[in-house]
């Protein structure tokens, strides 16, 4: 259905023409829902119909057009919740003054209330948000985003902070809380004289506990300084064990109605085996993700898929005998990382980022969704003095417990929390959909209404109030912002240094700290893991040459994207130009200089035959369009570009050096992932000097219609490259005949070419590729 | 540990160094005892064999250099309070220092803590890490597992990153402008030393 989404303009005829937009979605949202009564009305119908048709031996004339909605209802339904919310999604953006204002959770929250309310409206039956949906298909995806791609440094180093929030303040928040509603319900005046204390702390347990969904909804839009963001976001992250523990605990207890004080140590026992136990669950299936990465060489395409299966797995395995399937899941991702990321091609690793990304951003989306629909859905027993209650002894607990702890904790600590950094920390607890979820599992307890009424509420106060208002506070407090920056080199090698440097004054210390066990750590790492663990070289080579691999790969991507005939830093190919040309003997390695003027020649005589082979073309096909000139200059100068920007990685490539010199590891290249472009010019050091004056001896059957100067050309050349290089290692090993032509890549034709121009200007060159081209 | 202030009156010149340096006394004692282990012999100071009983050092690609700067240029010992001066670089930077702009700034300020690393980069302070010692570094960090080549061009890209004035080094300002997204603070503490 075509949504008159127009261009983004701020004129009244747009905005109208996106609210009826958003109208026309809710009316088709409501009219899908509606169709099921529909279809189960068809159902009966056509039931009615056939057995009449069975009665009457009448021979029914055939359908040529039928309605059957039930076969495709689920997917239907799951397809079209999932359309909504991400048109909703885009809305948002679209409309620019709001989302600077409110943060997206609240905006879908809204927009779930507006469509509960309407399903509401029309009779039907909401459908809520089933905890099963909730915990089983969309928390895993946003935790394994968090998991993978979670920052390990600063984690690590304010491990001790963070565990201290996680485990001492969940278990305050949950006691006080708890201790506090059962006092205030004994008060008479209330009328909440049911509630017990079980119930009470059992309330307390599930709404004490920071929430990561709604955490990181609204930390990623304010761009904190790192600090702060990985406390608050670890301690979210960490609390599940705590929250799983004190859950069933209270459950149970208050099934069983005594506790005694076995009890309360097998709880705490309890909570090691869950913590711990999930933890060991993640990390035994993260070693063997990344053991599985190991022999994916030859099947690249479904490298993302271990990823993901092996942490999902992680995860449901944890749930399984009720461990923390959080932690789990934290700990396969964080495991497997940089095993999985020496082992896999580069397009893997971007196809796992933006898959994690996608379903992240969407059960994100859909949780708040459904947040909205379930409130206007579900059964409230509205209790003044219980839900204000609940608002203002979370708030009251987490500043308490938040400034308490910081007091100690800042003891230990080397840089110390600052008052401001309490204060964002304290009101970045906020509550969301774990919170509700864990409600809604209460099996018939008969104070569940109570309390998924005040669950709601604390959850849309901390979403709503504290969500909107943090980031107006984070710009009034100054507190300092996230650096958006990029790694450089001098950051790696200067840390490095560094660590090296404090691991042995911890030596001359006597004193064994943080660098040495870290350092401890990274000798047994090198020494066994990586061996089994990663596949073939990659495993001896150390962490700044794999650094600095992907920094010339990220540029050099780059520059191609951008397309402009910028340099490649030339201090970089002049200099190591430098350096290789003292040691090694001139054997062709070297592109001797040539004339401007040549240059240009050779490069129009290119342009001139790839343009003449495409005017041929043309005359032959039948279903070509006449090109418009204009357009035929714009590619021209865009194929142009794009050879100058190949002509000068070439040079790049043959001036940057190779891991080794001799034959066999080129055989390596062929197959390795495509961070070795790089490494594979020994072969195109013999193209040139083997080749000058032999023809090319192809045949022209080659479809110069993909001309080199799409870009999809140019993109490829990173995969083209290796096997330019395969090509030409293959030449090089003595395979004198002219290969019959495969339908082979014109830019690999043409980059040998280039080079062999480059080393051997002469003039009969153009002759053979005229031959070569029009023949 | 016993009553500090007994233990403290072996050690020489305690009081002066814990003024200099701000180490508490139970730091410094414990900072003697630890002087006394290296000093197998009794000499009163310590010479660069001594240092070769810690095996974290041995082991440590850098390990000479850290070595080598704790024997001011020249030296061939060095005594408790220059020990003691240069461990108290690394003490935890107070945060509620008062900035008095007539008073030095302490050896364990975030300047200091650079400073003390640059002239571990610096071997032959001209002020300035060339070429050359960077290569240096490199090569002891990352030893046998790499091409001469590779080296090369890292300390290329390094030197062209950082090298903001085009002379080919890296000065103090341009190695503490490389490093201001580090928490040096943090890095260069150890929580021991408060």
């Amino acid at each position: 259905m075509a949504v008159p989404l127009g261009p983004v303009g701020s004129g009244p005829g747009s905005s109208r023409l996106r609210v009826s937009g958003f109208v026309l979605l809710l009316v088709f949202v409501v009219a899908a829902s509606a169709s099921r009564d529909l279809s189960s009305k068809d159902a009966r119908k056509n039931q009615e119909s056939e057995n009449k048709t069975n009665s009457s031996h009448h021979k029914k004339l055939f359908p040529v057009l039928s309605f059957n909605y039930e076969h495709v209802r689920t997917p239907f339904e799951i397809s079209l919740w999932i359309l909504l919310a991400l048109l909703m999604k885009l809305g948002f953006h679209i409309i620019p003054r709001v989302s600077g204002v409110v943060p997206e959770s609240c905006l879908l929250i809204v927009v779930g209330l507006l469509v509960g309310g309407i399903i509401k409206a029309i009779g039907e039956e909401a459908p809520v948000l089933d905890s099963k949906l909730f915990f089983l298909y969309l928390l895993p995806p946003i935790i394994l985003d968090a998991g993978y791609f979670l920052p390990i440094r600063p984690f690590t180093e304010n491990m001790g902070t963070i565990l201290v929030f996680a485990v001492v303040g969940t278990l305050w928040n949950a006691f006080f809380t708890g201790g506090m509603m059962y006092a205030v319900c004994q008060i008479e005046g209330t009328n909440l004289g049911g509630v017990d204390l079980l119930s009470c702390l059992l309330f307390g347990s599930i709404i004490s506990a920071v929430d990561p969904v709604a955490v990181l909804a609204v930390f990623e839009e304010i761009h904190i300084n790192e600090l702060l963001h990985i406390l608050v976001f670890g301690e979210s992250l960490l609390n599940d064990a705590v929250t799983v523990v004190l859950y069933h605990l209270f459950e149970e207890f208050t099934h069983a109605g005594t506790v005694t004080v076995g009890d309360a140590f097998l709880g705490v026992v309890c909570f090691f085996v869950v913590s711990l136990g999930g933890i060991l669950v993640g990390a035994v299936y993260g070693i063997l993700g990344a053991f599985t990465s190991r022999f994916t060489s030859h099947t690249r395409v479904i490298e993302p898929l271990f990823v993901f299966l092996y942490s999902y797995m992680a995860y449901l395995s944890a749930e399984v005998f009720h461990l923390s399937g959080i932690m789990s899941l934290i700990a396969c991702g964080v495991m497997m990382r940089p095993y999985v990321e020496a082992n896999i091609s580069h397009k893997s690793y971007t196809t796992i980022k933006y898959f994690l990304k996608m379903w992240s951003s969407v059960s994100e989306t859909l949780i708040f969704i459904f947040l909205g629909v379930s409130t206007v859905a579900g059964p409230h027993t509205w209790n003044w003095t219980f839900v204000v209650l609940t608002v203002v002894l979370c708030l009251v607990s987490r500043v308490l417990g938040v400034v308490g702890l910081t007091y100690i904790i800042n003891k230990f600590r080397i840089v110390k929390l600052t008052k401001k950094d309490q204060f964002i920390v304290a009101y970045g607890g906020l509550r969301g959909a774990i919170a509700f979820s864990l409600g809604f599992l209460l099996t018939n307890h008969q104070m569940k209404n109570l309390f998924l009424t005040a669950i709601i509420t604390v959850i849309f106060f901390t979403v709503f109030v504290q969500g909107m208002t943090i980031r107006p506070l984070v710009d009034l407090l100054a507190v300092k912002k996230k650096k958006e920056s990029k790694r450089s080199i001098n950051e790696e090698i200067h840390t490095q240094f560094l660590d090296h440097l404090l691991t042995g004054i911890e030596g001359v210390c006597g004193h064994y700290g943080h660098h040495h066990w870290k350092d401890k750590l990274n000798r047994f790492n090198k020494a066994y893991v990586k061996r089994w663990l990663i596949a073939g070289e990659r495993s001896t080579e150390p962490q700044l040459i794999s650094f600095y691999n992907k920094m010339e790969l990220k540029q050099a991507i780059m520059l191609v994207e951008s397309g402009s005939s910028a340099k490649l830093p030339s201090a970089l190919s002049s200099v190591s130009m430098q350096n290789i040309q003292p040691r090694e003997p001139p054997s062709g390695r070297i592109i001797p200089k040539i004339s401007k003027g040549r240059e240009e020649e050779i490069r129009k005589i290119l342009r001139g035959n790839l343009q003449k082979t495409r005017q041929r073309l043309r005359s032959y096909s039948r279903h070509d369009l006449m090109i418009d000139p204009f357009e035929d200059n714009l590619s021209e100068i865009r194929f142009r570009k794009q050879r100058v920007e190949m002509e000068r990685r070439m040079s790049h490539y043959l001036t940057v050096p190779a891991n080794r010199q001799e034959a066999p590891p080129l055989r390596k290249v062929r197959f390795e992932s495509d961070h070795q472009v790089y490494s594979s010019d020994g072969a195109e050091s013999r193209g040139p000097g083997r080749s000058p004056g032999r023809s090319p001896g192809r045949s022209p059957g080659r479809s110069p219609g993909r001309s080199p100067g799409s870009p999809d050309a140019v993109s490829l050349l990173d995969e083209s490259s290796p096997r330019a290089n395969h090509r030409r290692a293959d030449r090089a090993e003595g395979d004198a005949e002219p290969r019959a032509d495969a339908p082979d890549d014109q830019e690999d034709q043409d980059q040998l070419k280039l080079s062999r121009c480059l080393s051997d200007p002469g003039p009969k060159k153009d002759e053979d590729e005229d031959g070569s081209f029009l023949s | 540990m016993g009553s500090s202030s007994s233990a403290l009156t072996r050690v020489p010149q305690a009081e002066q160094l814990m003024q200099e340096t701000g180490f508490s006394p139970a730091h410094i004692v414990r900072l003697f005892d630890r002087f006394e282990f290296l000093d197998k012999e009794r000499r009163g100071e310590l010479r660069p064999q001594d240092f070769g009983a810690v095996k974290e050092l041995a082991m440590n690609p850098i390990g000479d250099r850290i070595i080598g700067a704790f024997f001011p240029p020249g030296q061939e010992t060095v005594d408790f309070p220059s020990f003691v001066r240069v461990l108290a670089r690394f003490r935890p930077v107070d945060k509620n220092r008062s900035r008095d702009p007539t008073q030095p700034e302490p050896v364990n300020s975030r300047t200091g803590k650079l400073k003390f690393a640059f002239q571990l980069y610096d071997q032959d302070r001209d002020g300035k890490i060339s070429r050359a010692e960077l290569l240096q570094v490199l090569r002891a960090m990352l030893g046998m597992q790499v091409t001469e080549e590779q080296l090369q061009s890292i300390a290329d890209r390094a030197i062209q990153e950082a090298d903001l004035d085009q002379d080919d080094a890296i000065s103090f300002e341009e190695f503490r402008k490389s490093l201001e997204k580090v928490n040096i603070d943090h890095k260069m503490s150890i929580r021991f030393l408060r």
